[in-house]
C-alpha cells in the first residue's frame, strides 16, 4: 500500500512550509500591533499582499513563460504545459482568496464588500481570465491542441497583469497605492519596524507554500496525463481487438 | 482586538481553503499512483 508520494526534499519544504505559515499566523494575530489607520484590519493585510503577489507576478508570470517555452519548438515539451496548468491553478485559488480577504478587510475599513473600484475590478477580471484558461483546458482535444490553445489563452490572460498592477495609478481608487511595488517607494517603503518583517515573513511563508503546492500539483497533472494515455492506449486496443474478430451476427435471408 | 470576528473569519477562510485543496492534491496523487504501474508514473 502506498502511504506516500512525496520525496524527501518535498517533505522537508512541507513541515518547513507549515512551520513558517503557523510563525506567520502568530506574528500577525498576536506580535504585529495596530495600525494607527486601520487599527487591527492591518492584520488581514498579512494574508492579502502575499496572495495577491504570488498569484499575480509569480504564479501567473510562471504559468506565461512556462506556456512561451510550450510554445516554442525547440523547448517545446509536456513539461512546461503542466506547469502552466499547475501554476495557473495555484494562482486562481491564491488570487480567488486575495479577493475574499480584500473582501472582508473592505467591509471592515469602506464599510462595504465590494465597490466597482478600478483595482478590484480588474483584479476579479484577472481572476474570470485565469478561471476561463482553466476551463479551456478542459475543452476536449487532442493533447497537442489542447496544450497549444491553452498556452496562447495563457499569455492573452497575462496581459491583464500590468492593467492590474497599474490601476491604482491610471483611475482614481479607493485601493492604496503601492507600498513596495513602486519606483517611487522601493527605497522608501511606506511600512516599517514588525509590520515590516511580519509582511516579509508572510510573503516568504506563502511562497514556500507555493512551491511545495506546485510541486505536488505537478506531480498530480504528471500522473492523469500518464492515465490519459494509459486509457487510450486501453480504447485502441480494444477497438483493434475488435477488428480482429469476424462478424459472428448472422444475416438472414428474407 | 477590534472586528476581531472578521479578522478570524479571514484567517480561518484562507488556512481552510488552502488546507482543503492540499488535502485534495495528496489524496489524488495517492489514488493516481495505487492506479498506475510504477514504470508509468516516472
Amino acid at each position: 500500500m502506498i502511504t506516500s508520494t512525496s520525496s524527501p526534499a518535498t517533505r522537508v519544504l512541507g513541515w518547513v512550509t507549515a512551520a513558517s505559515l503557523a510563525l506567520t499566523a502568530f506574528m500577525a494575530l498576536v506580535v504585529s500591533p495596530r495600525d494607527v489607520n486601520m487599527g487591527d484590519s492591518v492584520r488581514l493585510l498579512y494574508l492579502h499582499v502575499p496572495t495577491a503577489w504570488l498569484s499575480m507576478y509569480v504564479c501567473f508570470g510562471i504559468t506565461t513563460l512556462a506556456s512561451v517555452l510550450y510554445l516554442w519548438k525547440r523547448t517545446r515539451s509536456r513539461f512546461w504545459d503542466l506547469t502552466a496548468a499547475a501554476s495557473a491553478e495555484i494562482g486562481v485559488l491564491f488570487l480567488g482568496l486575495t479577493l475574499l480577504i480584500g473582501a472582508i478587510w473592505g467591509r471592515i475599513t469602506w464599510g462595504v464588500y465590494w465597490t466597482w473600484d478600478a483595482r478590484l475590478t480588474t483584479t476579479a477580471v484577472l481572476f474570470v481570465m485565469y478561471v476561463g484558461y482553466l476551463a479551456v483546458r478542459k475543452v476536449p482535444a487532442s493533447p497537442e491542441i489542447q496544450s497549444r490553445r491553452s498556452a496562447i489563452v495563457a499569455i492573452a490572460a497575462f496581459l491583464n497583469v500590468p492593467i492590474v498592477h497599474q490601476s491604482v495609478e491610471w483611475w482614481r481608487t479607493l485601493h492604496q497605492d503601492a507600498t513596495f511595488l513602486d519606483d517611487r517607494r522601493l527605497l522608501d517603503p511606506q511600512i516599517g519596524g514588525t509590520m515590516a518583517w511580519t509582511l516579509l515573513l508572510a510573503v516568504i511563508a506563502f511562497t514556500l507554500l507555493y512551491a511545495w503546492l506546485l510541486a505536488h500539483r505537478f506531480r498530480l497533472a504528471w500522473l492523469e496525463d500518464r492515465l490519459g494515455d494509459r486509457q487510450l492506449q486501453a480504447a485502441i486496443d480494444e477497438r483493434r481487438a475488435e477488428a480482429a474478430v469476424p462478424d459472428q451476427t448472422e444475416v438472414v435471408a428474407p | 482586538m477590534n472586528d476581531a470576528g472578521y479578522i478570524f473569519a479571514g484567517y480561518f477562510s484562507t488556512f481552510g481553503i488552502l488546507a482543503a485543496y492540499a488535502t485534495w492534491v495528496i489524496r489524488r496523487k495517492r489514488t493516481l499512483s495505487r492506479l498506475l504501474s510504477p514504470p508509468e508514473t516516472r
